[in-house]
């Protein structure tokens, strides 16, 4: 093997693959869309302050005044706040208890000031009593939602007012007290936000199944290419197969890398921007890199293996719905991966060629990484399952793809792992 | 039928490439079937034959693309390696070029998988498009060419590197007048540079034309291997023969044993040798017999012999 000619290959590769509209949008402009859409666009389309009148028919009497506190424009805004979901500004028009409904409804349907008419029975503080609530068409599912808890709390208040107890008493007797979680490790105490330590070994396991089944994809396109515009003997007279073989993974190896770097990038902006960037430690990224590599290399090689023996896609894709059912396990399992990193299902999984880099993943970012010679041992199964790959990928390679017209099976390419028949 | 060896190897200087005894099965066929060739340097070689003769074959072992099964193959040497395949260069019959690249560097990338500087490279191939009467190309991409442009761009990128050792494989195929006329060019003086070329095609007008020597194959076997410089009379079947003032020869000639058919052609005569009798014995009888203003051998064309030798025409690919 010559690297000079290996670097050849990979270069050509890298720029065939990342000079292009297509790689420029969807490996370099989407993230930065994510990025923009996860940092900047909340604050950006933050809605506006749903403003109207809300009349209130209040039959009992009772739920009234409670409701006009707690409908006043001066207390909502406070409540709910900039940047929250829903910020009303609202004017409410008490109606008396002989009130024309059917008029009420009319006047809600034909002044487009008008929000919404509350109307209370006259045992409306009465357990399980309804009540109606008509909204004007402008009002969204989220206001409505809002609307609605706030009349709901009003009926709430005035039972209480008519059971003699003191609603502010009462209201904070039944709030519950907030956890202060911390997680007492080998090393201390630190605190963990629950929600991200679900997620986030979910989305470093997607940041490198993305990463290497996307130059993956490049690799077998480019493959499918040079096999039908004939160019591959042009490059088997030049190279050796094996140099192609490892020049072509090592190009998409590096087209690889800058798309997780670009996903990886936008990850980081979302942890610092949301306060969690100490989920983030140099060893943990380095581990990222190297289980990428991994994953790169053996998905690469099973891509490289499929594009060789076949001249149009639709070939590959129906080769590679086999391993596309193996490399789906992760996903799928990434809830009880990331629920028990230690259990047997995930320690298995993690050394299991193909998806065991991103089994780890899961693992290792997970709530409960698994100890330094579990990390070491799913480690070491990766790398050989990676240079097993590699090597099956070459048998294949350097005879198929010096074939054309109809592709082999499975197992006639499985037949010609294990012998040399170029 | 043909001796592995032959005068024009024997010059003390070492093959380009050098076959001997060499067979390729692919399962049950034969494709290659123990073949002896050589190919000197500063001569032109074709390797000829109709479709499935096993030519493709035989170039894929000489680049090391595929493995002989048995026999000796050396190529500029001694055995194919890293530094002996860049210094082949390689038309292949399916023409094939990265679409979306431009010429200077597609024409760069193919330098640099053979070891080759690519300025120099570049400058090599701009001459040779020249020749091939394409100039101006090299900012433009492939795809922007028609299929004749591209194949003369690949025919540089084949030169491109100064090889020692030029195989092309179908060569005419879509090159139109000129540009044939243009890579003969090119072939004769990589011939006179001393390089090894060697041509596969199934035109044998053209073979005979451009090449030192050709190789017939057949069925994986070599069937004929002919030095088209110094011409084998013994192969003659054919004596053209114009006799001095307006005599008829053939009542003088008529009972001449090995003369098959005397016929009459534009200037002269055309006489038919009946297979298997040595054409100098005819012609001394000939000559003893008639006065002559002018006779010749006439030798039988490659598609004559490869229809005497395999019993059918060549085939159009």
């Amino acid at each position: 093997m010559t690297p000079r000619r290996i670097f050849a290959i990979a270069e050509r590769e890298l720029v065939a693959t990342v000079f292009t509209k297509g790689f420029l949008v969807g490996a370099i402009l989407m993230p930065l869309l994510l990025l923009v859409g996860s940092v900047l666009l909340p604050a950006l389309v933050a809605p506006g302050p749903v403003v109207g009148i809300v009349s209130v028919l209040d039959r009992s009497g009772r739920v009234a005044a409670p409701l006009a506190t707690r409908l006043r424009t001066e207390e909502v805004a406070a409540s709910t706040g900039p940047g929250a979901s829903v910020v009303f500004a609202l004017e409410v028009e008490l109606l008396s208890a002989e009130a024309d409904e059917p008029r009420e409804l009319q006047r809600l349907r034909e002044d487009p000031r008008r929000l919404a008419l509350v109307v209370l029975p006259a045992e409306a503080t009465l357990a399980d009593r309804p009540y109606e609530l008509w909204i004007a068409p402008r009002v969204d599912a989220l206001a409505e939602a809002e609307l609605a808890r706030r009349v709901g709390d009003a009926v709430v208040d005035a039972r209480l007012v008519a059971e003699g107890l003191d609603v502010a008493r009462t209201r904070a007797l039944l709030t519950r007290p907030e956890a202060h979680t911390r997680t007492l490790t080998a090393s201390g105490e630190e605190q963990r936000n629950a929600m991200l330590s679900l997620l986030l070994p979910g989305g470093f396991m997607l940041l490198v199944w993305l990463g290497s089944f996307t130059a993956g994809q490049f690799l077998l396109t480019s493959l499918v290419e040079e096999k039908s515009s004939r160019v591959m003997e042009v490059l088997l007279s030049a190279a050796s197969p094996t140099e192609l073989l490892v020049g072509k993974i090592l190009g998409q190896t590096v087209v690889g890398l800058v798309v997780v770097s670009a996903y990886f990038a936008v990850g980081v902006s979302a942890l610092v921007h949301f306060g969690a960037a100490s989920s983030l430690s140099l060893g943990g990224v380095a581990l990222l890199l190297t289980l990428f590599l991994c994953a790169m290399v053996t998905i690469g090689s099973l891509m490289a293996a499929v594009g060789s023996v076949v001249e149009d896609l639709r070939s590959a894709q129906s080769l590679l719905a086999p391993l596309m059912f193996v490399v789906t396990v992760p996903v799928l399992l990434w809830m009880p991966i990331s629920r028990d990193p230690s259990g047997t299902l995930a320690v298995v999984l993690s050394h299991m060629p193909i998806v065991g880099p991103f089994v780890t993943v899961l693992r290792f970012t997970g709530h409960e990484p698994p100890s330094a010679l579990g990390v070491a041992t799913a480690l070491l199964a990766a790398v050989v399952s990676a240079g097993l790959a590699l090597v099956a990928a070459g048998r294949v390679f350097e005879v198929g793809v010096l074939l054309y017209g109809k592709p082999p099976s499975l197992r006639v390419m499985l037949g010609w792992i294990g012998r040399r028949t170029r | 039928m043909c001796a592995p060896s032959d005068p024009l190897t024997l010059r003390g200087v070492e093959p380009a490439v050098l076959l001997d005894d060499v067979t390729k099965t692919f399962g049950a066929k034969r494709a290659v079937d123990r073949l002896s060739l050589h190919v000197p340097r500063g001569l032109v070689v074709g390797v000829i034959g109709p479709n499935g003769a096993g030519k493709t074959t035989t170039i894929r072992l000489i680049l090391g693309i595929l493995r002989a099964d048995s026999g000796r193959l050396d190529v500029l040497g001694g055995p194919l390696d890293e530094r002996s395949r860049a210094r082949i260069g390689y038309l292949p019959e399916e023409r094939g070029v990265y679409r979306r690249m431009k010429v200077a560097a597609f024409l760069a990338f193919m330098a640099r998988l053979r070891d080759a500087e690519p300025r120099a490279a570049l400058a090599r191939a701009a001459a040779t498009l020249e020749k091939l009467g394409l100039t101006d190309v090299f900012g433009a991409r492939l795809e922007e060419l028609s299929k004749g442009m591209q194949q003369k761009v690949q025919l540089a990128a084949t030169l491109a590197h100064d090889p020692e050792l030029v195989i092309l494989d179908e060569p005419w195929s879509g090159l139109d007048p000129v540009a044939s006329r243009g890579l003969s060019d090119v072939v004769a003086e990589l011939r006179g540079r001393g390089r090894a070329v060697l041509v596969s095609t199934h035109l044998m007008p053209q073979a005979e034309t451009l090449c030192d020597r050709v190789v017939m194959l057949h069925g994986g076997r070599k069937v004929l291997d002919r030095d088209l410089r110094a011409p084998d009379l013994t192969e003659a079947r054919l004596i053209c023969l114009e006799p001095a003032g307006e005599l008829d020869p053939r009542p003088l000639l008529a009972d001449i044993v090995g003369i098959a058919e005397i016929a009459a052609a534009q200037r002269g005569f055309l006489v038919r040798l009946v297979d298997g009798v040595g054409a100098q014995t005819v012609l001394q009888a000939i000559v003893a017999r008639v006065p002559i203003r002018r006779v010749e051998l006439v030798r039988p064309s490659l598609e004559e012999t490869f229809v005497q030798l395999v019993g059918a025409p060549v085939e159009a690919p």
